[in-house]
C-alpha cells in the first residue's frame, strides 16, 4: 500500500507555497499522494531529512553537499534524483566598473570584492574559489565584503547579489560577484546601468539545486515522483505556470559531476566545518 | 558558408541587455527544434549573457569566438497556453458575433486570439439577444459623421435682444435641458460600462451618444450664461422623474423612457414656460 511522499523545501519566497500547492494537486491527479513541509533555512532542512521528517529534499547545491557529507560521515548514502534544466551548467562572473583599471584577477590584490550572502554558492563560495584558484588568496590578498541577506537560504533570493551590484556602482567595492544570468538581469533592470560594468572573469560551469533522497527513502513513491517530474511537458497548460514559477522548462535526471568547484570551495573556505561537526554525532 | 539548418545572427554592438534579446527571439521564431543559431557580436558580455539566456529559455549553448552557438531544443515558447478566436472583427461575417461571449474574453477586441486562461471580467450585459443590433455599426458611423463643433456651428456673437422675462424663461429652459441631458449622458455611459466589449459597435454607439449629450450640456450652459450669471431652478419633482430613468436597469426601457419621458418632460416644461410669456 502506498503512502504519502513528503518533500522538504526552504521558504525563500512566498511563491514557494504556490508552487508546491500546485504540484501537490498535479501529483494527486496522477495518483501520487504528496505533501510538503517548509523550512526557513537549509541547515534545518538537512537536519530534518536525517531525522526522518520527510522523504525528498529540494536542496540548494550547498545543501546537497551538506547532505552528501553528513551521509558519508554516518555511513549512509545520498542520491540526487532529479533537477531542473536550469540547474545545469551555470557560471558566475566577477564584474568591475567599465572604467576600472582592474584587468585581471591578479589586479584584485589589495582591492575590495563584494560577494553575496556568506552561504551563497553562486555569489560567494564559488567565485571566491575561482579567485583562489587563480593564485589570489581571498583571505589575505584582498578584502571580501559580504552582503549577508537572509543567511540560511543559500542565496536563493539573490538579495545579497543585488546589494553587491549596487555597491559596485556606488563605488563602495571594486568588484562584485554574481551569477551570469543576474548580470544580464541587473543590466536590464538598471541596477547596473547600461555600459557601466565590464566582466572581469567567469568561473567554470557548475550545477545548482537537486532533489535529494537518502538510502531509506520509499523507493516506489520516490520512483513515481521522479517519473512524474521527468514526464512533465512545458506544453501542458496545467503544469506550465508551475514550471514558470519554479524557473525551468523541463526536469532532468539528477547528476553530481557539476559540484566539483563548490566542493573545493567548501573545503578551502571551511565554511561548513562547525555545522558538519555538529552533525557528525 | 553557413550549413543548412544553421543560421547566423550578427548583433553588432547591440548587447542582450540593450535590445539584442528581441532580435535573438525573432531569429529563433523562424527556427525549428534541432536548428542552430550562431550569434555573433561585439558586446564583451555577449557570450556570458547568451549562456544565461539559453539556459533560462531551455536551449543548448556552447561558446564560439565573439558569441555563442544556440541549438534550439523547443519552440512555441512565446505562446502561453490554449487560445481561442473571439469571434470575427467584421460583424457581417457568419458567426462573427457570439450569442453569449465568455466573460474571460474581457476587453479583448472581437476577432482577437484570446488566452483561455484570462480571468473573467464583470460585464453584466453579455447576451446578444438583449444587447446587439445589426444596425449598430451603421448607427455609429452615422453618429460619427454627424459630429459638430459648437464653436463654429453656432454664431455666439450674433446680436439679439429679448425682453428680460423672456431671457429669464430661456435661462430656465436651458436649466431644464442641462438636467435632461445630464441624465441622457449618464444612462448610456452607465450601460456602456456594463456591456461586454465583444459587442463593440453597441458600446461605441453608447459612447458617442454620451459624447453628444456632453456637447449639448456645453451648448445649453453657454446659452444660459450669455446674458445671465446664474442658472434657473431645479425641482424635486423634475429630478424624481429623471431618477426613474437612471434607476431603470433595463437598457432598452431606459432609452425608451429617456426619449419619450425626457423629451416629453421638456415639452411640458417648455410649454409651461411659454404659457407664462406675456402676450404682445
Amino acid at each position: 500500500m502506498s503512502r504519502t511522499l513528503v518533500l522538504g523545501a526552504v521558504a525563500y519566497d512566498p511563491k514557494v507555497v504556490t508552487i508546491w500547492d500546485g504540484f501537490r494537486h498535479y501529483f494527486a491527479e496522477h495518483g501520487l499522494d504528496f505533501d510538503y513541509v517548509l523550512y526557513s533555512n537549509y541547515e534545518r532542512q538537512v537536519e530534518g531529512h536525517f531525522a526522518g521528517h520527510y522523504d525528498v529534499a529540494w536542496n540548494s547545491p550547498l545543501a546537497w553537499i551538506e547532505a552528501e557529507r553528513v551521509a558519508h560521515a554516518r555511513g549512509r548514502k545520498a542520491e540526487a534524483i532529479a533537477m531542473r534544466d536550469t540547474d545545469q551548467d551555470l557560471t558566475s562572473v566577477i564584474v568591475v566598473r567599465t572604467e576600472s583599471p582592474i584587468r585581471t584577477l591578479d589586479d584584485l590584490r589589495g582591492k575590495t570584492l563584494g560577494v553575496g550572502a556568506g552561504d551563497s554558492p553562486q555569489a560567494t563560495l564559488i567565485p571566491l574559489e575561482h579567485v583562489r584558484s587563480a593564485g589570489v588568496d581571498p583571505r589575505s590578498d584582498l578584502t571580501v565584503r559580504r552582503f549577508d541577506r537572509l543567511v540560511g537560504k543559500h542565496g536563493d533570493h539573490i538579495g545579497g547579489e543585488r546589494d553587491a551590484a549596487r555597491a559596485l556602482i556606488a563605488g563602495e567595492v571594486d568588484a562584485a560577484c554574481m551569477i551570469d544570468g543576474n548580470h544580464l538581469l541587473f543590466s536590464q533592470e538598471g541596477t547596473l546601468p547600461a555600459g557601466s560594468t565590464r566582466i572581469l572573469s567567469q568561473t567554470t560551469t557548475y550545477d545548482h539545486c537537486n532533489f535529494t533522497v537518502l538510502d531509506d527513502a520509499p523507493r516506489a513513491e520516490v520512483g513515481r515522483f521522479r517519473e512524474l517530474l521527468l514526464g512533465m511537458s512545458y506544453e501542458d497548460p496545467k503544469v506550465r505556470p508551475l514550471l514558470d514559477l519554479e524557473g525551468l522548462k523541463v526536469w532532468k535526471p539528477g547528476r553530481t559531476e557539476g559540484y566539483e568547484i563548490l566542493n573545493r570551495a567548501v573545503d578551502h573556505q571551511r565554511y561548513l566545518e562547525p555545522w558538519l561537526e555538529s552533525m557528525r554525532s | 558558408m553557413t550549413p543548412p539548418g544553421v543560421v547566423r545572427l550578427e548583433l553588432g554592438a547591440l548587447g542582450l541587455d540593450r535590445g539584442g534579446r528581441l532580435l535573438l527571439a525573432h531569429a529563433l521564431e523562424r527556427l525549428g527544434v534541432g536548428d542552430v543559431l550562431n550569434v555573433i557580436g561585439e558586446d564583451p558580455a555577449l557570450a556570458v549573457h547568451l549562456r544565461a539566456w539559453a539556459r533560462a529559455s531551455g536551449h543548448s549553448f556552447e561558446p564560439i569566438p565573439d558569441g555563442g552557438r544556440i541549438r534550439v531544443e523547443r519552440t512555441g515558447l512565446r505562446s502561453s497556453v490554449e487560445r481561442e478566436r473571439a469571434g470575427d472583427v467584421d460583424p457581417h461575417h457568419p458567426g462573427a458575433v457570439a450569442e453569449h461571449p465568455p466573460l474571460r474574453w474581457g476587453l479583448a477586441a472581437r476577432g482577437a486570439d484570446v488566452d483561455v486562461a484570462a480571468r473573467d471580467f464583470d460585464f453584466t450585459l453579455s447576451d446578444k439577444t438583449v444587447v446587439w443590433s445589426d444596425d449598430a455599426s451603421r448607427i455609429y458611423a452615422q453618429a460619427v459623421a454627424a459630429q459638430w463643433d459648437p464653436l463654429s456651428a453656432i454664431d455666439w456673437n450674433a446680436p439679439f435682444e429679448l425682453p428680460e422675462e423672456i431671457e429669464d424663461a430661456v435661462v430656465q429652459v436651458m436649466t431644464y435641458l442641462i438636467e435632461n441631458e445630464t441624465a441622457a449622458l449618464i444612462i448610456p455611459a452607465r450601460f456602456a460600462g456594463r456591456i461586454h466589449p465583444h459587442f463593440r459597435e453597441v458600446m461605441q454607439v453608447l459612447a458617442i451618444q454620451a459624447a453628444d449629450e456632453a456637447r449639448h450640456i456645453e451648448v445649453f450652459t453657454r446659452r444660459a450664461t450669455l446674458r445671465r450669471d446664474r442658472l434657473g431652478s431645479s425641482s424635486a419633482g423634475g429630478q424624481a422623474s429623471l431618477k426613474t430613468l437612471l434607476d431603470e436597469p433595463d437598457f432598452a426601457l431606459a432609452s425608451f423612457l429617456l426619449s419619450v419621458l425626457g423629451r416629453g418632460r421638456f415639452s411640458i416644461c417648455s410649454g409651461s414656460s411659454i404659457a407664462t410669456r406675456p402676450t404682445r
